[in-house]
């Protein structure tokens, strides 16, 4: 698992994963606006799949 | 515009992941070539998008949105006319100079190619040119966070320089190339679902051709004279001065995105860097002009009424204040959350525009100025200490430049002047170098200074919106863009002449110095046995065709 932080795909998926949590609560306890969460929604699932395909040996580049 | 807790929660996060990038990265920073080249390790997919992202700086978001707004659809030709050759072209004809030289900067293949003068002018000239963009950035980033958010310019000043310099400091370029692809997909897709809501809100763009006048929406159909569109240049000059003078000038030479195909794994890789970030170079309009052109479309009668209706902010003489169309779209169509993700993608451009400037300006500074002119032959620790010494006074003079900026309103334009005349007869120099073995050194560095002096010659005899003519105000230029477009055009004729005739006046270097180096003496990269797809040359055409089309559909 520690090696698959040094993998930027598993950087970048795991932020846009956190981000996706933050602006779906927002939806969830605050604005209810659509557009949040259809965004949340996106970047959650762009966020897991860069996750996924990250390598487990990590990108030493 | 007012930030919610979530607002601030996206922000911070994103603050803290690009520091974590720093800290991940420092481990494998051992020597001066880690810290400063990434020891030439990065995989393709990092360095073509660190490629595109080290240009996605706030000047790009921002700015295009507003020519956009200003121009329309014609802006488009930043990207498919002023873009997308030039980048074909270093991948396929320059790169294997560039990297197959082994050199570590584009200063060093011109002390290679040239010699040591010519060398140092390069790199004096672009070392000041990259640490002052960098200042101006961070000025303007504080300045907008001062009018939207209301932020203390103190604060933002300091904040964002520190993270910049807390992720530089810790891992060097690779720390800033990784840092630059988190905030390409943060930008593209932070900013994606603004196009689409506005675009929903303008009804589509079948309803945005009917509401505009057609100056709007064709890129090529009124410019046959520059009186018949709003940039005020003509298919011609737009051709020669954008798509060809400044394009390669800015694409093929500029270290700062030169470096990151630099850094790739091998000569492959490094070729097809700039192609493949061509791709999402050639998509970009739909995220930074087409929000322009659908906010000008939203302020035509018919599309919307009512108090609610979007408009773009007026400046001080009453005019519209294009710079803020974003932020004020942003403001408008952005709930709390989805906002605090439209502004850190405005603070990615901003940091990720800035760390480009600091890291070339890192290497070339410890590389081509102090290594070759100081200090040489010290010990690899020695230069790695030196690069990260560099990366504190670079954010240190960046910081200095944005309150010097402050002070003086018109130091961004004359900075901005100043880089226009560095940088515009630049290619002149490396197409002579790379493709014509009798250019000598004493023929690139005369043939840049005159070049430079004839840059700005020809802004201080023409005057263009009020711009220029001071040295006599002999022509008037229809726009500032025309203006550009004249001073990068007469520099570079000048900077080739002089560079061809003293040339031919003096000794040029024996073949065997120059194998690597020049076109007609360099083995070309073979590709015999690769698919199309790994062969720059391919792709590069396919590019080439499909840029055609674009321009074909929107003309």
């Amino acid at each position: 698992m520690q090696t698959r932080f040094t993998d930027l795909r598993f950087i970048i998926g795991l932020f846009f994963a956190l981000m996706a949590g933050i602006v779906l609560s927002g939806y969830l306890t605050g604005t209810g606006a659509k557009l949040n969460l259809w965004s949340g929604l996106s970047f959650g699932v762009f966020g897991v799949f860069m996750m996924v395909s990250a390598k487990a040996e990590g990108d030493e580049g | 515009m007012r930030l919610h807790f979530t607002d601030y929660a996206v922000i911070a996060l994103y603050f803290a992941f690009v520091i974590a990038v720093g800290f991940i990265i420092k481990r494998r920073i051992r020597s001066s070539n880690d810290f400063l080249n990434s020891g030439r390790n990065i995989p393709l997919w990092i360095t073509s998008l660190a490629f595109i992202s080290a240009n996605l700086g706030a000047q790009e978001v921002l700015g295009m949105v507003a020519s956009g707004a200003k121009y329309g659809i014609m802006t488009v030709h930043f990207y498919w006319v002023g873009a997308i050759f030039a980048m074909v072209f270093l991948g396929v004809y320059m790169m294997p100079f560039y990297y197959g030289s082994k050199a570590r900067s584009v200063p060093e293949y011109l002390s290679m190619r040239f010699d040591e003068k010519t060398r140092g002018l390069n790199a004096i000239t672009f070392a000041g040119m990259t640490v002052f963009s960098s200042g101006i950035s961070l000025f303007a980033l504080a300045k907008l966070l001062e009018i939207t958010l209301g932020w203390d310019f103190d604060f933002s000043i300091w904040v964002a320089a520190g993270i910049v310099m807390a992720y530089t400091f810790l891992g060097g370029l690779t720390s800033a190339v990784y840092n630059e692809v988190l905030q390409f997909f943060l930008i593209v897709l932070g900013l994606f679902p603004l196009v689409v809501v506005c675009l929903d809100d303008a009804g589509g763009w079948a309803n945005i051709k009917a509401n505009l006048a057609p100056q709007y929406t064709h890129a090529w159909e009124y410019l046959d004279t520059a009186d018949r569109n709003s940039m005020g240049i003509n298919a011609m000059s737009l051709i020669f001065g954008l798509g060809f003078v400044m394009s390669f000038g800015y694409w093929c030479t500029d270290f700062l995105v030169v470096q990151r195909a630099m850094i790739a794994r091998n000569m492959n890789d490094a070729q097809r860097t700039p192609i493949l970030a061509a791709v999402p170079k050639m998509l970009m309009p739909i995220i930074v002009v087409l929000p322009g052109v659908v906010a000008i479309a939203l302020m035509q009668p018919g599309v919307q009424t009512g108090p609610d209706a979007f408009r773009i902010p007026t400046a001080p003489d009453g005019g519209l204040d294009y710079t803020m169309t974003l932020p004020s779209l942003l403001a408008h169509y952005y709930p709390s959350g989805l906002l605090g993700v439209g502004i850190t993608a405005l603070l990615a451009s901003f940091m990720s525009g800035m760390a480009g400037n600091v890291t070339a300006f890192n290497s070339v500074f410890t590389y081509d100025i102090y290594q070759s002119y100081f200090v040489k032959r010290r010990s690899d620790r020695h230069y790695l200490l030196v690069g990260k010494g560099v990366t504190v006074v670079g954010i240190l003079i960046s910081i200095l430049t944005a309150y010097v900026a402050q002070s003086f309103n018109n130091i961004n334009d004359f900075l901005q002047l100043v880089f226009s005349f560095v940088n515009g007869p630049l290619f002149a120099t490396f197409v002579l170098g790379m493709f014509w073995k009798r250019a000598t050194g004493h023929g690139a560095f005369w043939g840049l200074l005159t070049g430079t002096l004839a840059a700005a010659a020809t802004h201080g005899l023409t005057i263009a919106e009020g711009k220029g003519g001071w040295i006599s105000p002999a022509f008037t230029i229809g726009s500032g863009m025309a203006q550009a477009f004249a001073v990068a055009s007469v520099s570079f004729i000048v900077n080739f002449s002089v560079t061809v005739i003293v040339s031919l006046l003096t000794a040029p270097k024996p073949d065997t110095e120059l194998r690597g180096l020049v076109y007609s003496l360099t083995e070309k990269p073979s590709t015999a046995g690769l698919p199309w797809y790994r062969r720059a040359a391919s792709l590069g055409l396919l590019l080439v065709i499909l840029t055609l089309l674009l321009n074909w559909i929107f003309y």
